[in-house]
């Protein structure tokens, strides 16, 4: 096991958003033919002159290149579709819907949300697997030297309502992928699934996918499944639930799909709504960790849910399950006190989702989503300052530290983590434009303009 | 020297039975509802429960009795009286304060739903008790609504059996839930991880053993079986029991009548859903205040 990084350890080696500033999330990583590829995202999808793409990251030349871009798509009625849950933003409204009529293409895709090196049947060698957000229907791109990449399979996996799918996971020899968003001619739900759903191939080059478990686990008020993980010789899949908190079920993926999966956690872990989702797990020390979170501002408008911060639970192969950072409380598997001797977001309200968890040279590291800026410009305090987001560092799951601030005053998380033989690397979602935008709309005009506007990804070698 | 603890709630949350449990453990002493922090002082609270609350008076009459004399009788409640009445100006703190000196070197347990849903009270506990710990008991709104409506119709059909006239229409039972539950929501919220828990009372009840076993673990009081058995045992308070004719209550009527445990009817106590139309308000739903709470607190 190595030192936990410190932050002089990190460079910062992306920033602005790359090849634009209207890149706001460094969306999704994996270590492929000795290079850090990285799929971003531009939540507004609407940049056709700098359309979102994957870049690519030669550590020896410390330079990127762009490997892939979106290609245009003809701007139909689900160009100008309602964006549900977007309306706070100023960006999402009826003044992008008008700017967007005038426009004849759109990117095809607005972002990339996952990422993973498989090896399915047909595929000669490992190749590089990852996952669009799509208007169209969410497509999975394959990519066998990191140079060319092409769609595999249909749109949405053959239903084009699919906005997208997340989690990108081997187990037992498969891939399996989550479904997440939802959208028609007439609104799109970015949060929630069709279906809450996981989805499996054995051979993804071929396009064929079959469902993995039933919609919801058989629940209906499971709305999206959030996260995948492997551990204990389980596929682990955690859902969202906005009636009674998040499920943790588990399978050994054995048979045919649909498989048979047991139910770990429910009740939010007794937390109840307040833990509307298992937003993030990683295996650690032979645990598995999961990390929850509400989805918005630290409040849900949707489910009327929070405001909130997140929490960390460790679920030991037993079932049995241990609170690391988070609310105490009773609960049928007893007293839970947090062992890190923190409350919910370590302390901090703003820390609404632990939005990035990952294991690098055998310490556990846990990236943040903080809506603190947002609560600025609400209160008016347009001149605001923000660190950035925390990440946070432990050898044993139970101990913590910071590590450092991640981005900048309108940082709103660390997006993700990614463990590579050339380093650590932190990437951030930054929104500038937005939050300027929703100073705007309260009358208000933040200084600095768009300074500061894209994601940063930073590097620790070694 | 233990801190105090006090049980918050809504009025008809299982507070009477839970609170005397949580009372009959060996470190600890229960107290029936005091209602002692609607006001600043003795006299400030005689006058509030005057306008609001008569009986609220029993339980401190009924503690002052027993500490004082060992027994309550009307005797020892009339002196109890007189006792209040000489210190009216007593803040209420050193109230509490002599009643903690006469328990002993035991944790006063304290509840009073009155307290839950008059301004200020909340903030007046913490002010005089900064250490405290806090419990919030809860129950689903539904069962806690039919059980408030039997009882306002019980009082009213007492009354009128007293020759009173009618009380007219029965309170909304959902808006006491929901002023209790946000005022104590509001409050729990400022106070530091821990010092504070919340525990749905159906769970206490119908799972007495793991849910008081957790409760003396964060109290960090013996949690041996010993103390778990003794806290199966409300009905060995002294306070358990209907009291002298003018001070007869003090804690949940019902409660007073049959304070021993029904072990088989408390296991069978079920939660009701959130959904569907309250008997209170014909052809209406839960409002969304109460079902977000609700929800929050584990029902649905």
């Amino acid at each position: 096991m190595g030192a936990i990084l410190q932050s002089d350890d990190f460079t910062i080696v992306a920033e602005g958003g790359l090849s634009d500033s209207s890149n706001t999330i460094a969306h999704s990583m994996a270590w492929f033919r000795d290079k850090l590829f990285m799929g971003v995202t531009s939540p507004a999808g609407v940049n056709t002159d700098h359309p979102p793409g994957i870049f690519r990251f030669d550590p020896e030349a410390g330079a990127w290149d762009q490997v892939f871009t979106t290609p245009p798509h003809a701007a139909d009625a689900r160009a100008f579709v309602n964006d549900i849950g977007a309306d706070d933003t100023g960006g999402a409204g009826g003044g992008r819907r008008s700017r967007l009529r005038n426009r004849s293409t759109l990117p095809t895709d607005y972002g990339f949300r996952s990422m993973i090196v498989f090896q399915g049947k047909s595929d000669a060698a490992p190749c590089l697997y990852t996952t669009t957000m799509s208007r169209w229907g969410g497509r999975l791109l394959r990519s066998e030297d990191g140079e060319a990449f092409s769609q595999v399979g249909d749109a949405g996996l053959g239903d084009d309502e699919i906005l997208s799918f997340r989690g990108l996971t081997e187990f037992d020899g498969k891939l399996f992928a989550a479904q997440v968003g939802h959208i028609t001619d007439d609104a799109m739900d970015r949060n929630l699934a069709k279906s809450a759903t996981v989805h499996v191939s054995d051979d993804p080059a071929s396009g064929k996918w079959q469902p993995a478990c039933l919609p919801g686990f058989g629940d209906a008020d499971n709305r999206v499944v959030f996260s995948l993980a492997t551990a204990h010789g389980y596929l682990y899949a955690g859902t969202g639930n906005p009636e009674r908190g998040f499920q943790l079920w588990r399978t050994k993926a054995k048979g045919k799909a649909p498989f048979k999966w047991e139910m770990v956690l429910e009740d939010g872990a007794n937390r109840y709504n307040t833990n509307y989702a298992a937003a993030t797990m990683v295996a650690f020390n032979g645990d598995l960790y999961v990390g929850t979170g509400i989805t918005g501002y630290g409040y849900d408008k949707e489910f009327d849910i929070g405001p909130s911060a997140a929490e960390l639970v460790r679920v030991h192969e037993d079932g049995s399950w241990d609170l690391i950072f988070g609310e105490p409380r009773f609960s049928p598997q007893g007293l839970k006190v947090p062992f890190a001797a923190a409350g919910p977001g370590m302390d901090n309200i703003y820390n609404s989702v632990v939005w990035a968890m990952n294991v690098h040279d055998g310490v556990l590291y846990l990236g943040m989503h903080n809506w603190e800026p947002h609560q600025h410009i609400q209160d008016g305090n347009f001149g605001y300052s923000h660190a950035g987001s925390p990440l946070f560092a432990s050898k044993n799951g139970d101990d913590w530290e910071f590590v450092m601030d991640v981005g900048g005053r309108d940082h709103f998380g660390v997006r993700s983590l990614c463990s590579t033989p050339a380093g650590q690397f932190v990437g951030s979602c930054c929104h500038t434009k937005m939050m300027g935008l929703m100073a705007f709309s309260k009358g208000g005009r933040r200084s600095g303009g768009q300074d500061g506007a894209g994601f940063k990804v930073y590097r620790a070698a070694g | 020297m233990y801190q105090p603890l006090f049980v918050l709630s809504a009025p008809r949350c299982f507070s009477s039975v839970i609170g005397t449990m949580l009372g009959q453990h060996p470190q600890t002493y229960g107290l029936p509802e005091l209602n002692l922090f609607v006001g600043d002082t003795l006299g400030d609270v005689w006058n509030m429960l005057d306008v609001v609350f008569k009986a609220g008076t029993d339980g401190l009459l009924r503690t002052l009795a027993e500490l004082h004399e060992g027994e309550q009788t009307e005797e020892t409640v009339i002196r109890a009286r007189e006792w209040v009445m000489r210190r009216t100006n007593w803040p209420i703190k050193r109230v509490l304060d002599h009643i903690s000196e006469h328990v002993g070197d035991k944790m006063i347990v304290e509840k009073g739903p009155t307290q839950a849903f008059l301004g200020g009270a909340l903030d007046r506990i913490y002010d005089n008790y900064p250490m405290a710990n806090y419990l919030h008991l809860v129950r689903h709104p539904r069962a806690q609504g039919t059980s408030a409506l039997r009882l306002q119709e019980y009082i009213q059909q007492k009354q009128l059996r007293q020759g009173a006239r009618g009380g007219g229409a029965p309170r909304d039972p959902e808006k006491t839930w929901s002023l209790c539950q946000r005022n104590i929501t509001d409050f729990t919220r400022t106070l530091p991880p821990g010092q504070a828990m919340r525990v749905k009372g159906e769970d206490v009840m119908r799972a007495p053993h793991l849910y008081l076993r957790q409760i003396c673990q964060w109290l960090e009081i013996d949690d041996s079986d010993d103390a778990i058995e003794a806290m199966l045992h409300p009905e060995r308070s002294p306070y358990a029991c209907i009291g002298p004719a003018s001070a007869p209550h003090g804690n949940d009527p019902n409660f007073l009548n049959e304070p021993a445990l029904d072990h088989a009817r408390m296991a069978k106590i079920k939660e009701p859903s959130l959904k569907g139309e309250v008997d209170w308000r014909p052809g209406e739903t839960f409002t969304p205040v109460v079902q977000k709470l609700a929800k929050e607190f584990g029902y649905s």
